[in-house]
């Protein structure tokens, strides 16, 4: 099965321009620029602390950047964009099962139930979706979260550490959900440390240098679009 | 009307995960009756002067009830940012403040009953039929509370403390609805069916006023940004 039902949403591009995010004392990113559109799949790499997660939250709109800002463009210009994130949290309700947390996310996305399903069938997690959330092994949730993030049929896919916690079956079911995401318009960004895996699926790759100011810079394409 | 639609979607999924920790209901109920026995073993077989200290009872308990709920609820919001999750995925996040009045008025109500029923079995009370106004009344008075609770859970969500905060913040915004329950309560336990709507006039009032300025300042109050 498809992962991901072809993007129904719009053609888009992001542009994040001369963001950046301090908490308190620290600077998390300095000046950040990055351009993307959908049918990408970029990997931001860069050390522990280095500001990926906080990027990624920016992105998504869950944190105010401190100067600089996100911009979005559509086409057609003015469309709503819908933005799916994992981030280092899953997102899911440890009380619900793992069905109930995708399905619910579904629902809220005017999407069929049945394609939440699919979704977990297709990540590996079917056999737990009956099972609090609560009691899962991180690399369950974190495929139950990938799960009901791709359920709402995200115009956006922003994915912290996609391979962490899982083993190496799980990591290459994951690498090709994502691909497959990228390969129906979607533009995915994801933040990794798997230097390997994020060069054989990423159409670029920029990565956040340490120290107190940080840049992305561009690194020559490993796959050609 | 989408926004109902998922307002309905997010009450059930608050109601699955009270239902299924129990916690704060269990700790309300049992505050309910440990009150309910003090006070009836202190004032003894005073029929008269338990009727009316009956509705102050069952509000404290409610009161604790509406604090604990909330917390609780908002907790699990919180847990993996499952919050964050919702934030992305809503057209309209006012539907998660209608959503949280709603679960919170049905809990509240359900549990002003079953503490009703609790003090007509340990204070003795002898009801007249009129008492069934009662069932009426739990519910708008619900509905109030839960307006105001969930108004106050939005302004305090990103604060440290908030489990603190909470009750400082919602007690005595709480009071008008507290004096209006238990002066209802007490005319329809006591007959005095003609002085109630007065009191529900009032309640209706806070009610409103609770709801409308959670609908306007609810986006922007809760922003995780």
């Amino acid at each position: 099965m498809n992962t991901s039902a072809p993007a129904t949403g719009p053609s888009l591009s992001l542009h994040v321009a001369g963001v950046t995010k301090v908490f308190g004392g620290t600077v998390a990113l300095w000046d950040v620029d990055l351009r993307c559109r959908s049918g990408e799949l970029i990997a931001i790499r860069g050390a522990n602390g280095s500001g990926k997660t906080t990027l990624l939250a920016i992105i998504a709109g869950l944190v105010s950047p401190s100067r600089g800002r996100v911009d979005w463009a559509t086409t057609p210009p003015g469309l709503p964009i819908r933005i799916g994130l994992l981030g280092h949290a899953t997102h899911l309700f440890d009380h619900l099962t793992p069905v109930e947390n995708v399905v619910l996310a579904a629902r809220l996305a005017r999407r069929d139930a049945s394609t939440a399903l699919a979704l977990l069938e297709l990540l590996g997690v079917a056999e737990f979706s009956g099972r609090r959330t609560g009691t899962l092994s991180t690399g369950i949730r974190r495929r139950v979260g990938l799960a009901r993030a791709l359920a709402t049929n995200p115009d956006v896919l922003l994915v912290d550490e996609p391979f962490a916690g899982l083993d190496q079956p799980a990591a290459e079911l994951v690498a090709g959900v994502l691909a497959d995401a990228r390969e129906h318009g979607r533009l995915v960004v994801i933040a990794t440390h798997d230097d390997a895996r994020s060069r054989s699926m990423a159409t670029r790759t920029e990565v956040l240098h340490e120290g107190s100011v940080r840049r992305l810079t561009v690194v020559p394409d490993a796959v050609a679009l | 009307m989408s926004i109902l639609q998922d307002a309905l979607l997010l009450a059930r999924k608050d109601l699955l995960i009270e239902i299924r920790a129990r916690q704060a209901a269990a700790s309300a109920m049992a505050l309910a009756i440990i009150a309910l026995v003090l006070v009836g073993l202190a004032v003894g077989p005073q029929p008269d002067r338990l009727r009316a200290l009956a509705p102050a009872l069952v509000w404290i308990a409610l009161l604790y009830a509406a604090i604990a709920v909330a917390e609780r609820l908002e907790r699990t919001d919180r847990s993996d940012d499952a919050f964050g999750g919702l934030w992305l995925v809503l057209e309209d996040r006012r539907s998660i403040y209608i959503g949280r009045v709603l679960s919170l008025s049905i809990a509240l109500g359900l549990l002003q009953l079953a503490i009703w029923a609790v003090a007509v079995l340990l204070l003795d009370l002898r009801l007249k039929p009129e008492a069934m106004a009662l069932v009426p009344l739990a519910g708008l008075t619900a509905v109030t509370a839960a307006s105001a609770v969930a108004l106050v859970l939005a302004l305090v969500s990103d604060v440290g403390h908030r489990p603190l905060l909470l009750p400082v913040a919602l007690l005595p915004l709480l009071v008008p609805t507290f004096l209006a329950g238990v002066q209802a309560s007490a005319a329809v336990l006591d007959g005095r069916a003609g002085e109630a709507p007065g009191w529900v006039v009032a309640l209706l009032i806070e009610a409103a006023l609770f709801a409308g300025l959670g609908l306007l300042t609810f986006e922007t109050a809760a922003s995780p940004a």
